[in-house]
């Protein structure tokens, strides 16, 4: 780790000046405000629509680049790219093996779509075996199938499912020397589309279990054009369908899109805009894990936390059995039912009662477990609903997303009165977009710790001293990212400076930084998660998605950086020449961050467009 | 397509009748039939005559027949209701597979049970761990 924390505090500094004194704040050289600023102010002079154009243009450039940085992460397939990638594997198994499109498709299917491990096993264990296991027939077998198959083609065949004598025109031989009448091939190969087995279309003799020949299956299903796209379409779904690195959008209704990861723990944006976890198809949940976020839902789901608070808060009536919770007084307890009870043990007393003595009962022996027990489930309790508010709170926060852009319309549109060169507000939908995704994180990070220091899920992993200095760790880092979003909601919700242009550029300015420093925030804590606690757990796997960063550019911890890594390795291609992606947020310099910030994908500044021209508008009027 | 087939495999049975096994329709429906299996004499099943029930679905033979014991069998790949666990009326069925195929894949069955694939696991523990108890148990059914 290169020591990042000194440009942060520096980063930090510059900040404060930014908010303290009223002049222009310094900018790190080679910022790219200045260039920024300039560009506007040049707008604001020679007319907007040239330099919307320029930005438009420049945005695309970026964000091709981006979605270069994204691909590597994982991809989103529509139908005709499922068909080329599908053709890729296909010919790159064909290719080195030599052997026909219905085998390479066969392997494939066999091994998931992977083709390193077709090409690899075969390495290893030899074609023969590989063949025979995914029910293929080996270069031996089809020499002998061939030759049975090209004598005695002159004469009737017998056709042993229908039992009649054809013409061989009317038959067909598959590639395992097998002859059947046409019919009753069509017949076999309609009952086995209807079924969904397309992809395992098997030839009819007892026992051999050799997939069809596509060509051929093609060929005898002419007739039948519903049949054969059936037949075609399963074959390019197998793609996905038998694929453990892709996976359908499980968007309601289906967009149709299907994805291909490389990692199976990442969070996927789809261009329907559905936006799921990979591994477990819920909504994005990074930092907690897939199993954290499963068990936090059964328990907001089967309010098993209400059953711990009466545990914990109440004790049964010993006559009504109906729950009651002691609202102050002594330790004789009346239920409504009008039987009194002996707080501390629970049996049922008389009512008359003096300082040292309960009337009728003696029970005056502390009962110590008994209170142990209350005490932990009111600790548990406690503990969950401390998390469970904080939780609550962000995902609120972040459903006031539609209002809160409103309201910043409003306001970009009085700023726009005083200073036209603010027409570009892609910084505040960018803030905004930053603030929300931090939300979201904050939200689930709650989940992460209320798993992570609770000393039951990851019980075996840690000691108690252990866990504190985790929990001390990431809370830490999770307060300083709480704070920062606090302030950039506070900033961005309150009243702006709208009467002076200078402030205005300030309160920007500080908008624009703010934002900068939550994402190295967010990264920060990522990096407690994935560099100091991640590797203390032993007994489960903490399988904790990157963090994809406002842009969802393949950024975040250390496993990002890896598939990176790996992604390079494997597809030396353009992706190469691109921008590099954001590493591990240790590594990372303010500069950057400012440059990212400042730039966003070309949609979203594109939506934000219709304000300043309504402002002009009504300046205009 | 199924009733021709169906014709022709009650035609060829009757023409060249296995060995220890007869088939043929229980009534008037041709794609309901009755078989019979003698008890093979290499097994504990020997002089035991056993009825069969045969179904023929609709889009036989690409789908396998519904093959039924009507008598109780002690075996561990036959439970009490009859119900035989055999690859070929499966997954393993193919549309060149007949009914004569079937019965004497059945007959081998009675000799040679599949303890590793048992429908009945107490019948099969049995089978591997007392053998004489099972023959035993078997003759006596």
């Amino acid at each position: 780790m290169a020591p990042p924390g000194n440009d942060d505090d520096v980063w930090f500094e510059d900040y404060d000046t930014d908010m303290s004194d009223g002049s222009q704040p310094s900018q790190p050289e080679g910022s790219p405000f200045a260039s920024d600023s300039d560009d506007d102010e040049g707008g604001a002079g020679s007319g907007h629509s040239s330099s919307g154009e320029d930005d438009g243009f420049e945005e695309r450039s970026v964000s091709e680049a981006r979605s270069d940085v994204k691909r590597r992460l994982y991809t989103i397939l529509d139908r005709q790219s499922l068909r080329r990638v599908q053709d890729e594997a296909l010919s790159q198994v064909r290719s080195i093996l030599g052997c026909s499109t219905t085998t390479a498709r066969a392997l494939l299917i066999f091994f998931s779509w992977d083709a390193e491990a077709v090409l690899g096993t075969i390495a290893e264990r030899g074609q023969d075996e590989v063949y025979k296991r995914a029910g293929l027939l080996s270069q031996a077998d089809e020499n002998f199938a061939a030759a049975a198959g090209g004598s005695g083609s002159s004469d009737e065949v017998t056709c042993m499912v229908c039992m009649s004598d054809v013409a061989p025109a009317e038959a067909t031989t598959m590639e395992c020397g097998h002859t059947f009448c046409n019919d009753c091939w069509r017949e076999h190969m309609r009952i086995s589309i209807s079924e969904g087995m397309s992809r395992r279309l098997r030839c009819m003799a007892p026992s051999c279990g050799v997939v069809c020949d596509e060509d051929k299956v093609q060929q005898l299903l002419k007739g039948s054009k519903e049949l054969l796209a059936k037949y075609e379409q399963t074959l390019l779904e197998s793609y996905i369908d038998d694929n453990k690195r892709a996976k359908w959008c499980p968007s309601v209704p289906h967009c149709g899109h299907a994805v291909r990861c490389k990692e199976p723990h990442c969070e996927v944006d789809c261009t329907c805009g559905h936006q799921f976890c990979f591994a477990c198809c819920e909504v994005p949940h990074s930092p907690c894990t897939c199993d954290m976020l499963r068990d936090w839902e059964q328990r907001m789901k089967d309010g098993s936390e209400t059953s711990s608070w009466l545990n914990a808060n109440t004790k049964p009536c010993p006559k009504c059995s109906k729950p009651v919770e002691k609202n102050g007084g002594c330790n004789l307890v009346l239920c409504r039912c009008g039987q009194a009870f002996c707080w501390l043990c629970g049996q049922a007393t008389g009512r008359a009662h003096t300082w040292t003595a309960i009337e009728g009962h003696s029970c005056g022996a502390y009962k110590e477990e008994a209170e142990a027990r209350a005490n932990e489930a009111q600790r548990n309790l406690k503990r969950y609903l401390h998390y469970l508010t904080r939780y609550e709170a962000n995902l609120q926060a972040c459903k006031l997303e539609e209002k809160l852009r409103k309201e910043c319309e409003a306001k970009v549109d009085a700023a726009m009165e005083t200073d036209a060169s603010l027409s570009n507000f892609s910084w505040l939908t960018d803030a905004l977009q930053q603030l929300f995704l931090a939300r979201k994180c904050m939200a689930y990070s709650y989940i992460f710790a209320f798993y992570m220091f609770g000393q039951s899920m990851f019980k075996e992993d840690f000691t108690p001293e252990a866990n504190a200095i985790n929990q001390a760790l990431f809370e830490d880092k999770q307060g300083q990212l709480e704070a920062e979003v606090e302030r950039l909601s506070q900033l961005i919700e309150n009243p702006w400076p709208v009467g002076s242009a200078s402030e205005l550029m300030q309160h920007r300015m500080a908008i624009i930084n703010l934002a900068a420093n939550i994402d190295t925030r967010i990264q920060k804590m990522y990096e407690v998660i994935e560099c100091d606690i991640a590797p203390q757990v032993a007994s489960r796997a903490v399988n904790v998605a990157p963090y994809k960063g406002k842009h969802a550019q393949g950024s975040g911890g250390e496993a990002a950086a890896d598939i990176y890594r790996q992604a390079a390795a494997a597809d030396p291609g353009p992706s190469t020449s691109g921008r590099p992606p954001r590493g591990g947020g240790g590594t990372l310099h303010a500069h950057e961050i400012i440059d990212l910030t400042d730039s966003p994908p070309a949609p979203r500044r594109r939506s934000a467009a219709p304000s300043p021209g309504k402002g002009k508008r009504k300046a205009g009027a | 397509m199924a009733s021709k087939r169906i014709q022709k495999e009650l035609a060829d049975l009757q023409k060249d009748p296995p060995t220890s096994c007869s088939a043929g329709p229980a009534g008037d429906d041709l794609f309901h039939w009755q078989a019979t299996i003698m008890g093979p004499s290499d097994s504990p099943y020997s002089g035991g005559v056993f009825f069969v029930t045969i179904h023929f679905p609709p889009d036989y033979p690409f789908k396998p027949p519904k093959v039924q014991f009507q008598t109780k069998v002690y075996h561990p790949n036959i439970n009490s209701q009859g119900s035989i666990c055999l690859d070929i009326l499966k997954e393993q069925w193919s549309p060149a597979l007949t009914i004569s195929k079937v019965l004497l894949s059945i007959c081998s069955l009675l000799t040679d049970p599949n303890p590793d694939d048992p429908l009945v696991p107490e019948i099969a523990h049995i089978y591997k761990t007392d053998r004489s108890r099972y023959e035993e148990t078997a003759r006596q059914h």
